[in-house]
């Protein structure tokens, strides 16, 4: 049987919600990928949830049209690797996940030889709890290339990778691609990055998809809107000092972090990038808690607060508005106004991380710490998260942002770079 | 950390991640879950019936940790083991009108909880998975192996949480709000991503003998010791 995956005027209801996806028609065709991209909350996911057939089976949603194969074929050869990594996972060691989920029968030398591609096999032991966002990416990705599975749903596969790790994944779909005569469907707000992988584009607003040509950019516009935003114009007075020469966890052999040494500055952007597993999650909470050893110091200056990459974490308050204790004004400034009493749990991550910052704010933080702020945003939301932090930054807040996104350069006045 | 329940909460929460979750996949950790069970049921047994039980407890306790090479293990088993020690001393005083004799029960409590944390640790969620799915439980089967990985990330949810609410100056009762809102969003996350993914769920697992050898050796022991005590003493 073809593995063609065929859909005909799609159209899908959120319960009580609105249509997400309209009349939609579209052919991905065996042995060829595709790549999916439109702004967030288009109804990209949505569709990869229809092809896997979790709506309607897990979640409820009113859908009509036609897809072919029927779903008993479809969920047995469909590979899905949904957006966050973390729910992708199962077993507790790196080893486990790829041996357990295996088609072939694989020993821990060949194990060890698949992950080498994916620069995990020094890894191979270790508790998946512990693995890194990115880590934990190319970890799905391995599973899935020895799956076995001929279709293969992947949303945004590459969000939580620096550009190397990204190539590398891109490099294993392109091999899945000449190796069997997969379907793949790829969603990517990044065009570019898959240009030699993929056979068509798709651009999907309003509930359709819209052809577009291989090396087009329809995010142009907030691209050019993110480098405008510029640099600041960082205080003299010194908010934060960190000095770690060397830094483990209690019980873990190796060191997390080793010779970081940096100031922040009043008003002051610093980048921390790396690759992931570098130690960028763990310098953010060292600073967080002002912690202190025999072998790092930490200094802080004032309040600090800090915005996990999950942003549901931060909140203390069940609404935006009383998160920022009424200032409705301060709603506004960050652009979250229109949702300023629903409830924290039906706003988008994007919005979560606006409201987050607004909050610490008006908290009266001196130095806010966000982690991967940018994650999973098209450009457009990327932009009014990056916008807010300009905002604040210009109030005399100062920033630390751990992340591998590289248009956040564009407001930083400070890099520190996490081999 | 200001709050000092905050401080309590999240020192509990990171001594259970370390005494049982955190630690690369070594070789003790491929045991036999049922060994280990055997293991702290000896243990518990000897420890309450037995002559001297207390101090062989200890012993064996001790050995397996330095065999083992896991000080640091032991380390938190025994600060975690203090709690629930700590409370029954406090609480049977007025009983037993006698502290020695309330420590007395608090050593027992200690050694008891001592010895359920190793069979804890001991635990090999792969080999259990492998185990359900054997005995033609296909569903169940993936929840060992699901449940080691996410309750350590609901802990660190947990342990961010708390961190930011004392940033912030919230109560302890707001992080922990936040984290219980976390893990509802997690739960139907996980439902999404592992819906076709557990449809070919082989679980696999491996023992290394010096870990079997490690829980075996101290069973044959105790038991050898509980059959002389019952027999000449």
């Amino acid at each position: 049987m073809s593995n063609d995956v065929v859909i005909e005027e799609l159209s899908v209801a959120y319960e009580g919600g609105r249509e997400v996806l309209s009349k939609l028609t579209a052919l991905f065709e065996s042995g060829k990928a595709t790549l999916i991209t439109g702004p967030s909350g288009s109804g990209k996911t949505t569709l990869l949830r229809v092809i896997s057939t979790v709506i309607p089976y897990v979640i409820k949603a009113k859908v009509s049209g036609t897809l072919k194969p029927d779903p008993t074929y479809l969920r047995k050869y469909i590979y899905y690797v949904p957006q966050e990594p973390w729910y992708s996972i199962v077993t507790p060691y790196v080893w486990s996940e790829v041996m357990s989920f295996s088609k072939l029968k694989l020993s821990m030398s060949d194990i060890k030889e698949l992950l080498r591609k994916y620069g995990l096999h020094d890894l191979l032991s270790r508790p998946t709890y512990t693995l890194s966002s990115g880590e934990l990416q190319r970890l799905s990705i391995a599973s899935a290339e020895v799956s076995g599975r001929s279709i293969f749903l992947l949303d945004e596969p590459t969000s939580h990778l620096d550009k190397i790790n990204a190539l590398k994944v891109v490099n294993v779909v392109k091999g899945i691609l000449k190796e069997i005569k997969a379907t793949v469907i790829i969603i990517d707000h990044d065009v570019s990055k898959w240009e030699s992988v993929v056979d068509k584009v798709y651009f999907l607003s309003n509930g359709r998809l819209e052809p577009l040509r291989l090396n087009s950019d329809p995010y142009k516009v907030w691209r050019r809107k993110i480098k405008e935003l510029g640099r600041g114009s960082p205080g003299s007075d010194v908010v934060c000092r960190v000095n770690v020469r060397r830094f483990k966890y209690p019980g873990m052999s190796k060191y997390v972090l080793s010779n970081v040494s940096f100031s922040v500055r009043r008003g002051e952007v610093l980048l921390i990038r790396g690759p992931s597993g570098s130690g960028k999650t763990t310098l953010l909470k060292l600073i967080a808690s002002r912690r202190s050893g025999s072998s790092y110091e930490v200094s802080v200056n004032g309040k600090v607060l800090y915005i996990p990459d999950n942003p549901l974490l931060y909140f203390s308050e069940p609404t935006p508005i009383e998160e920022v204790r009424g200032r409705y004004e301060v709603l506004k400034l960050f652009g979250v106004d229109c949702v300023a009493k629903s409830p924290i749990m039906r706003l988008s991550t994007g919005e979560r991380r606006r409201v987050a910052i607004a909050s610490a704010l008006v908290r009266g933080a001196d130095l806010i710490l966000l982690d991967e702020p940018t994650v999973g945003l098209d450009p457009r939301s990327k932009y009014f998260v990056l916008e807010s932090i300009v905002k604040a930054r210009s109030r005399g807040t100062s920033f630390v942002i751990a992340s591998h996104d590289d248009d956040i350069l564009s407001i930083c006045d400070e890099v520190i770079t996490l081999e | 950390m200001s709050n000092p329940i905050t401080k309590l909460v999240s020192v509990i929460e990171e001594l259970i991640l370390r005494a049982v979750f955190i630690g690369d996949d070594t070789w003790w950790r491929h045991s036999s879950s049922i060994l280990g069970i055997a293991l702290a049921t000896t243990l518990v047994y000897v420890g309450t019936w037995c002559r001297y039980g207390l101090v062989i407890v200890m012993i064996t306790l001790v050995l397996i940790h330095l065999t083992a090479r896991t000080y640091r293990l032991f380390i938190y088993s025994v600060i975690l083991a203090i709690l629930p020690t700590a409370w029954y001393v406090l609480t049977t005083i007025p009983f037993t009108h006698s502290l020695i004799n309330s420590l007395i029960i608090g050593s027992r409590v200690l050694l008891n909880t001592l010895s359920i944390l190793t069979a804890v640790f001991m635990m090999n969620p792969m080999e259990i998975s492998y185990l359900l799915r054997r005995l033609g439980i296909k569903e169940g089967a993936v929840f060992p192996a699901l449940l080691w990985k996410v309750i350590p990330h609901t802990l660190r949810d947990m342990e961010s949480a708390l961190l930011v609410n004392d940033l912030k100056g919230e109560g302890v009762g707001k992080g922990v709000a936040v984290s219980i809102l976390a893990s509802i969003e997690h739960s139907r996350m996980y439902e999404e991503g592992l819906y076709l993914k557990l449809r070919f769920f082989n679980p696999h697992f491996s023992y290394d003998p010096r870990a079997i050898l490690l829980q075996v050796l101290p069973i044959i022991s105790l038991i050898t010791y509980v059959l002389i005590m019952n027999t000449y003493f």
